[in-house]
């Protein structure tokens, strides 16, 4: 039986049927405002506080005082679990992180400081801005490689564009290939307001729960709710109610013209 | 107090720039990036804080290393309090 890597969102270990496969890289999909960063931090800090786990996040746009601060705001002590060498949080440039450099990857020293199992890179869209066309992917399975390497269980974020709506690709440079595990966000509009999906797309090597979810961001991170089960067309952003038998009855007896 | 510690907070405090820097890493202690990227990080360009990251690095609240073709600076986290507490009594006796 294969090794699970569980996220500590008990809902998503189910979807996952126990979690990631330990090792393999990860990717969250979905535009600004979905959470993929702070379903990333939740899967660092559950792998610390309950897991024995420790991780590291690399940010390349966010400023890491906002990003405790956040966290902080969710009931997560990363500065405390960074000083108990659990946690490191890594602020730094796309490019050096792709860099060659004699044998030194820019990560090597906050791995040998705390020996993590979990490693969150938030995100890969920015490392797209700096590597030239066609070799994105390429650059990108180089740095999955690295992860892997290092035996880390990887989640990789990646912004979408695409706020609502239909869509052609989930990443642009085709970068979904690489990664074992894809996980969607989405904004989806439903009698007027604005609610947020979740569905795993892909899980090498395991059967998974292909059902959409609701999903709320809490005061104590991402909550999972109930499959979306009385719409249809979740994925287009702008669902519609499904055609229950029940409804086709109703239908059926007003066409009929019986009560 | 002694004549190089005198020094050493003459030095630290000498410039609105080593200050930016120190509030920067103090918040945001993990950052490791390049010269150009860290003066980005505070609004300013690399000329304008060459100087001071070369004082703090002669200090050793910052370090420097080669990665391949890029040299990074990152904080000596382990020096955080000290420098704090520096800052700190030297506000405490009016000098700051």
């Amino acid at each position: 039986m294969m090794t699970r890597t569980r996220t500590g969102i008990s809902e998503l270990d189910e979807m996952l049927r126990g979690g990631f496969m330990k090792g393999d890289s990860a990717m969250v999909v979905g535009s600004t405002g979905t959470g993929k960063t702070i379903l990333g931090l939740q899967y660092l800090v559950n792998g610390v506080t309950k897991f024995g786990e420790n991780g590291i996040f690399v940010t390349f746009e966010q400023l890491p005082d906002t990003i405790y601060r956040d966290a902080n705001s969710l009931g997560w002590d990363l500065r405390k679990i960074e000083r108990e060498d659990k946690f490191r949080l890594v602020c730094t440039s796309p490019d050096l992180l792709l860099e060659a450099h004699d044998g030194e990857h820019l990560l090597d020293e906050p791995i040998r400081q705390i020996r993590p199992q979990r490693i969150v890179i938030d995100s890969l869209s920015h490392l797209e801005m700096y590597v030239k066309e066609g070799e994105v992917r390429k650059e990108a399975y180089r740095l999955v490689m690295y992860l892997r390497a290092k035996e880390l269980s990887s989640l990789l974020t990646y912004e979408s564009h695409q706020l609502t709506g239909e869509t052609t690709a989930l990443t642009e440079k085709g970068s979904s290939f690489i990664v074992d595990c894809i996980i969607c966000l989405r904004f989806v509009e439903i009698e007027s307001s604005m609610r947020k999906a979740l569905v795993v797309l892909k899980l090498r090597g395991s059967d998974h729960d292909k059902r959409l979810r609701e999903f709320e961001i809490t005061s104590e991170g991402i909550k999972i709710g109930a499959p979306f089960s009385r719409y249809e067309g979740i994925m287009s952003g702008a669902p519609r109610k499904s055609w229950t038998e029940e409804t086709v009855r109703s239908w059926t007896r007003a066409f009929e013209g019986k009560p | 107090m002694s004549a190089s510690r005198n020094t050493t907070i003459e030095s630290l405090l000498s410039s609105d720039i080593k200050a930016d820097l120190l509030l920067l890493y103090h918040n945001s202690p993990g950052i490791i990036d390049t010269m150009d990227s860290v003066a980005r990080r505070i609004g300013r360009t690399s000329s304008e804080i060459e100087a001071d990251v070369k004082d703090l690095v002669n200090l050793g609240v910052l370090l420097k290393r080669s990665l391949g073709k890029s040299e990074v600076i990152y904080y000596d986290q382990k020096r955080d309090n000290e420098i704090q507490q520096i800052i700190l009594n030297r506000l405490r006796t009016g000098g700051g």
